[in-house]
């Protein structure tokens, strides 16, 4: 079973964590996103490797034949996936063609991606403009996109409380707030958001500049939500959340120097000053030999903390 | 390729034009650093046929300043 799917089907009951979206946002696009399994007979993923499954069935491309069709699914994904502009994908797929030459590659491509997709659904043509049917096809990216900002705003606006404290008055008061939310849904939340993005954008099968743009804003996106996540788990110490989120990020990218910072924290916290140093020291050795830069005052300050 | 991707570690402030972070050609696998938003100007434009004057992008890709 692939990772995506290990993430999807696991044992976490989406029914649940339906839910909890729907008790916290109330927004019906929350709701499609985690009713893959069964409501949509088109599912393609996009984040790591590309894979489009048709009612269950992984679909193969063998061959060089089928190449032009998917990039121009891939491109239409990239640029938002609804109402896109004919000229704008002919520019993106055949930029040296013109006029009817273009016109003639596009609804060609178009008419063998039908075919390989096997719904013609799918795909829907109106006035010069293509869109992916949102009926049809279920998109990882998208689903991360929406998931993210929706746990984004719960993260923001949300009083947190923990459902082992004894605190029964307390508990009792925030229950009232309709934002409250308690510790382990939060982090089932974030967890299942998160898992959606198995890598970068297409990261495996294009390097066509069409799909940076869009590859660039959901990398940007995963990024702030683990930085928000992990401070998350931070203010309510539960150090080792905060210790994956920020290892995460940094696997990502060790030149965020807030994700250092946050796991010196951490570390600090558990009492794991030698961690904490040595992720001081990684931190000034990569800002050094990549941005010829020293670490900022704020690190500087949270190592001095754990030499005292 | 005529694209870069820009991505700043480090900024005074929103409006300060001291900034640190790398150029990336993609594809090429080169990276650019830059320490201002001079350097950074001169890299972006270096090739003539990308366009003049670049907008810097905030985490949620509005534009934080233009030049």
């Amino acid at each position: 079973m692939s990772i995506q799917s290990n993430a999807i089907n696991s044992s976490i009951d989406e029914r649940y964590l339906l839910q909890l979206f729907n008790k916290y946002t109330n927004n019906k696009h929350v709701e499609s996103s985690f009713e893959q399994n069964d409501t949509w007979p088109i599912k393609i993923y996009t984040l790591g490797r590309f894979r489009l499954i048709n009612n269950g069935e992984p679909l193969t491309f063998p061959g060089r034949a089928k190449r032009r069709p998917l990039e121009m699914l891939k491109a239409l994904i990239a640029f938002g996936g609804r109402d896109v502009s004919q000229e704008r994908l002919s520019e993106a797929l055949w930029p040296d063609s013109e006029g009817d030459a273009a016109h003639r590659s596009f609804d060609t491509t178009l008419h063998r991606l039908r075919k390989l997709i096997g719904n013609d659904k799918a795909i829907v043509l109106q006035e010069g403009r293509l869109s992916l049917n949102s009926d049809v096809c279920w998109v990882d990216a998208w689903a991360f996109e929406r998931l993210q900002g929706k746990v984004e705003s719960i993260l923001d606006n949300t009083t947190f409380f923990n459902a082992k404290d004894d605190k029964t008055d307390e508990k009792t008061h925030l229950s009232n707030n309709p934002y409250s939310i308690n510790l382990e849904e939060v982090g089932l939340l974030c967890d299942q958001t998160l898992s959606l993005y198995q890598d970068h954008f297409l990261s495996h099968s294009t390097e066509e500049s069409w799909c940076l743009t869009y590859r660039e804003r959901l990398r940007s996106k995963f990024i702030r939500l683990l930085r928000k996540a992990g401070r998350h788990w931070e203010n309510n110490s539960q150090w080792y959340k905060a210790v994956d989120c920020y290892q995460r990020g940094l696997e990502l990218d060790n030149l965020i120097e807030g994700f250092y910072q946050g796991l010196m924290n951490c570390y600090r916290q558990l009492d794991l000053n030698a961690e904490a140093i040595v992720n001081y020291n990684r931190c000034k050795e990569n800002l050094y030999k990549y941005l010829n830069i020293k670490p900022s005052k704020t690190t500087e300050e949270i190592y001095d903390s754990l030499l005292n | 390729m005529e694209s870069y991707i820009v991505r700043i570690y480090r900024q005074e402030d929103a409006r300060s034009e001291k900034m640190v972070g790398v150029a990336i050609e993609p594809g090429e696998d080169k990276e650019h650093v830059f320490n201002n938003v001079f350097e950074l100007y001169k890299l972006l434009t270096a090739k003539k046929n990308i366009a003049e004057k670049p907008f810097i992008c905030n985490d949620n890709g509005t534009a934080k300043s233009s030049m």
